[in-house]
């Protein structure tokens, strides 16, 4: 006997929960680990093959070195011996070798030895070396040696006189020289390598979802449906293989049902016309009234298709963006100044460069409510569009044009694209998974959860790439790497076009999908304005200061890519990291003891730096401590603060929470990207405009301003899945 | 195609592989190149600092540099004994070539990049003296000298090719090359191992699943628990909605015959 059981009415009683089974989430986080596992090991087992290479074929470019460097000394050496001075008595011997040594750091020892191997003078260090031969053993004194043992490169070179043997000059060069100049290689394969995992994940989750579960998904709704006894639903085949014949076979299996159904009810039609019996209808009826119970046919040719929708399958093209986006941030000013014909970096292109990032803040937090708006209106895609399209029409501009002018529009196009792109994806997606973490169909934390991740992920890849870009091969490389990067996004939000439009065609959603939407503020028109106002304000102080404070904040350095990447890399993977655990850590911090006492610590660290620091340093670091801390505070207390969540009433009502905890994340990484290549006292000013932003997000986060969900809901709701 | 998208997932794999392993071949080669030329630099500096002390001794003993034949000398038997070096020379304040290797060069211009060079030296407060030009494979290192009184007077450059340091980087990019290609085929294996182990599973329920279900519209349907639990496919699919939807199907048939049969003994009584 098999181990389920009917129900009431003889359906399953536990067709949801058996479902589950099929989209079994620990077995593709199983797979997506071991696939990153896969590639990180590839990239790592690469890297060192390729030190250790280097290493091996440095060594006898060092030992080149010592050869040089013996045969210069053994000639003036051998100078002195030809006058008739014995070995022992030469002056001046330790004063040279000793300035040779000073003179040249990478020699670390320098000796002269009688013929039976006694050191006579010694430089550098001054012990013999222990795997060093002993002269006097050595079969043919005239024969010059090479040893490369204890990490050294050891030259022993005979020395003559009057065509006698006289004594031996040794010269050692570590052939670690070699690893110091390989040292930046070690510090950046980590870099690559984490970029490399964070984009396999962002792709492998893309491929499963779009190749595997969407697809299985909607056998898994069909099943759930026909368990039921509802037969009026179809599966798509769009995918072949072991789902297609599945998917297929059940569909047959389907119009089985429905044409034999629609047989019996020809039949039953018959009998009742043909029998002549007043009662004839009503036995009919009721011979029919079983199967009428329990089928739920469809009308001829008017089976209906299952769709499960997924607006994760934009986190990819929005990953792609956003990567193209910030990749080319840091190496703006250095072209910019290339195209304007400077050789340094002028103020206007730092100007330039803190407009951009405005830009991008502005755009993203003028696009939510765009994107609310039109998603609340069916045309979800719209805004997704508007800004993909704009991001790779910015970056193909960017590409092509020669004049600096030009150049910035074509910038400003691409970020504002990218900007409204990321506040299309945060709805759409929040619009579908609900704004709280949550597990979705591909097995990640959906919501707006899942677009901040996605986020993070392009800010942690994109300057790592971009900064490797420029800097093996060319800043001008990373347009069109960028232009292809967006145009690569376009495609792949076409191809997943269909899973991602909000329509309300009589679509299977997924059961939360119905219970979460976008808080459009419908509910009053002051909500609207004064989540606006606020959000405009918070924004507005960011880009103030850094438009005001910009030309005297970026100047100087165009080389700032790859340690732009590494630095934002640092402070996103912890804030990604810290993503995960807090969940337990708020259970643990009793409501808003944890963040506050965070941000207390990050103050306290804050002045302890102004004391002990030099003025504007000391500034720089309190107002870099404070805006971490208080991005961290955010960060790792969704809805722990008292005011907005504490009350039934208050967790009903969409907060600016949401938002300012988004903004209070962004802004400090967006501005810690600048670090690197800003300097001097308005990096502090550049740190305390993050500051401020992050502030502003705390502020709007304690702010309970918003409009109830129910009336968004009972506007929005879906009809009732089969 | 679910085959296809196992091996989508793979060539994903392979291809994020490949793009990290293009990346830290850049990086790995270019920190190689600058270190390959920052240690050949270094000796030739040592080269050219020995050859700076000797001329810096005798511009204290105030001798004149253009017609000393033992500088010439020494400055030829340097050159003969490193083939990498192609020339040395020795210019003043002017740029003019007092004493070189190559005799024909005495006389001449220096070039423009070379003087701009002695100009940037002279005029930073940095200890460091040693300037250097790099052309391709062919640099130039050159240290200003000073007369008695300390005042900057001319430069002595040493030119030295590195072509054959070319095969060295060749060979080591071909060594990175072969090692890419073993790793990505190690990837590649183990990326499948990874996708067999974890989606067979998977697949063999789904093609369980799929025979059942054809079997469903056949003449010989099976019973709800037939064959479920014989075979390893049978296994898996217990494990799932399947049997359900199964059930549900034949129910529904089998509650269609029913009434069919009943409809039809209506007739027949009839």
């Amino acid at each position: 006997m098999t181990d389920y059981a009917l129900g009431p009415g003889g359906r399953p009683s536990h067709v949801q929960e058996q479902n589950a089974a099929l989209a079994n989430h620990g077995r593709y986080r199983r797979l997506l680990a071991g696939l990153v596992i896969c590639v990180l090991l590839g990239q790592l087992a690469f890297a060192w093959r390729a030190v250790e290479h280097a290493e091996r074929v440095l060594a006898p470019e060092i030992a080149g070195k010592a050869d040089a460097v013996a045969a210069d000394l053994a000639d003036r050496i051998e100078r002195a011996l030809a006058l008739g001075i014995p070995i022992d008595r030469l002056v001046g011997m330790t004063p040279m070798l000793d300035d040779t040594v000073v003179r040249d750091q990478s020699i670390v020892f320098l000796g002269v030895l009688a013929p039976d191997g006694f050191p006579l003078y010694l430089a550098g260090r001054r012990i013999l070396p222990q795997n060093l031969p002993i002269p006097s053993k050595l079969s043919d004194p005239n024969a010059r040696f090479s040893f490369s043992n204890d990490g050294h490169a050891l030259r022993l070179r005979p020395l003559h006189t009057a065509g006698r043997h006289a004594g031996y000059l040794v010269v050692g060069i570590p052939t670690s020289v070699a690893m110091d100049h390989l040292a930046d290689v070690i510090t950046t394969v980590p870099t690559i390598a984490i970029v490399a995992a964070i984009a396999s994940v962002q792709v492998l989750l893309f491929v499963l979802l779009s190749g595997i579960r969407l697809p299985l998904a909607r056998i898994q709704r069909a099943f759930t449906a026909v368990a039921n006894g509802d037969f009026r639903w179809l599966i798509p085949i769009s995918v072949g293989g072991d789902i297609g014949q599945l998917a297929s076979a059940a569909n047959r299996a389907v119009r089985h049902v429905n044409e034999r159904y629609r047989e019996v009810m020809l039949d039953a039609e018959e009998t009742r016309h043909s029998r002549i019996d007043h009662d004839a209808p009503a036995r009919v009826e009721a011979v029919l009234a079983p199967v009428r119970a329990e089928v739920t046919a469809a009308q001829p040719g008017g089976e209906s298709v299952t769709q499960v929708r997924s607006a994760s399958l934009i986190r990819l093209p929005l990953f792609l963006v956003m990567v193209a986006e910030t990749a080319m941030l840091p190496v703006v000013p250095g072209v910019l100044a290339a195209l304007a014909g400077t050789d340094v970096v002028a103020a206007p292109a730092a100007l330039w460069l803190a407009v951009l990032i405005s830009a991008i803040l502005l755009a993203f937090v003028a696009g939510i409510p765009l994107a609310q708006y039109l998603c609340a209106r069916g045309r979800s895609a719209a805004a997704l569009w508007l800004g993909a399209g704009s991001a790779a029409t910015g970056h193909i501009g960017t590409w092509l044009v020669g004049d600096p002018l030009l150049f910035m529009l074509a910038r400003l196009l691409a970020t504002t694209g990218t900007g409204l792109m990321a506040a299309a994806a945060n709805t759409l997606i929040v619009h579908q998974d609900g704004s709280g973490a949550r597990e979705t169909s591909d097995g990640t934390h959906g919501g707006l959860g899942g677009a901040t991740d996605t986020i993070l992920a392009g800010l942690v890849c994109g300057p790592a790439i971009g900064g490797l870009v420029a800097g093996t091969l060319a800043a001008t490389m990373l347009f069109p790497v960028a232009a292809g990067l967006a145009l690569l996004s376009i495609g792949l939000l076409w191809t997943v076009r269909r899973h991602i439009t909000d329509d309300s065609s009589g679509t299977i959603q997924d059961h939360h999908l119905a219970t979460h939407h976008a808080p459009w503020p419908t509910g009053s028109p002051w909500s609207a304005a004064t989540i606006l106002a606020v959000q405009a304000a918070v924004f507005g102080v960011t880009a103030a200061t850094l438009v005001l404070f910009a030309p005297i904040a970026l100047a100087g350095r165009d080389d700032g890519g790859l340690a732009a990447g590494q630095t934002v890399m640092a402070f996103a993977l912890t804030l990604l990291l810290l993503r995960q655990p807090r969940q337990r850590l708020r259970v643990r911090a009793s409501g808003a003891t944890w963040p506050l006492g965070l941000s207390l610590l990050g103050t306290v660290a804050a002045i302890m730096a102004i004391g002990i620091a030099p003025m504007w340093p000391g500034l720089l670091v309190a107002a870099t401590l404070l805006g971490i801390s208080l991005a961290a505070a955010l960060a790792l207390s969704p809805g722990s603060f008292p005011a907005p969540t504490s009350t039934p009433r208050m967790a009903e009502r969409v907060t600016l929470s949401e938002w300012g905890r988004l903004l209070g994340v962004l802004g400090p990484i967006m501005f810690t990207a600048l670090m690197p290549i800003a300097s001097g006292p308005a990096l502090a000013l550049t740190a305390t405009g993050a500051g401020l932003a992050v502030m502003g997000g705390a502020l709007a986060r304690v702010w309970p301003v918003g409009v109830p969900r129910a009336g968004i809901d009972s506007r929005h709701r879906r009809p009732p899945s089969p | 195609m679910f085959a296809a998208y196992r091996l989508r997932l793979i060539l994903v794999v392979v291809c994020v592989a490949a793009l990290a392993m293009l990346g830290t071949d850049r990086l790995v080669t270019r920190h190689f190149e600058s270190a390959l030329q920052e240690v050949n630099q270094s000796r030739f500096r040592f080269e050219l600092d020995t050859l700076h002390a000797v001329l810096g001794r005798r511009m204290a003993l105030g001798l004149p540099v253009s017609d000393d034949s033992s500088l010439r000398s020494r400055l030829s038997e340097v050159a003969e004994q490193t083939p990498e070096i192609i020339a040395i020379e020795i210019f003043d304040i002017e740029g003019i070539v007092m004493l070189s290797t190559d005799t024909s060069f005495e006389g001449d211009l220096v070039s423009l990049a070379w003087l701009d060079m002695v100009d940037r030296v002279r005029g930073s407060v940095a200890t460091e003296e040693v300037w250097i030009v790099r052309e391709g494979f062919v640099n130039t290192i050159g240290r200003p000298f000073r007369n008695s009184v300390g005042e900057t007077v001319g430069s002595i450059v040493l030119t030295y090719r590195l072509d054959g340091k070319r095969t060295t980087l060749d060979g080591y990019r071909w060594t990175l090359v072969q090692d890419a290609g073993i790793l990505l085929t190690v990837t590649l294996f183990l990326a499948g191992l990874v996708v067999f182990v974890a989606l067979q599973p998977l697949a063999g329920s789904l093609a369980g699943m799929g025979e059942r279900l054809k079997r469903l519209t056949a003449t010989d349907r099976p019973t709800p628990n037939d064959g479920a639990s014989d075979t390893p496919a049978g296994q898996t699919v217990r494990d799932v909605a399947f049997l359900a939807t199964e059930t549900a199907i034949i129910r529904a048939l089998d509650r269609i015959g029913e009434t069919a049969e009943q409809l039809r003994r209506m007739d027949r009584d009839e």
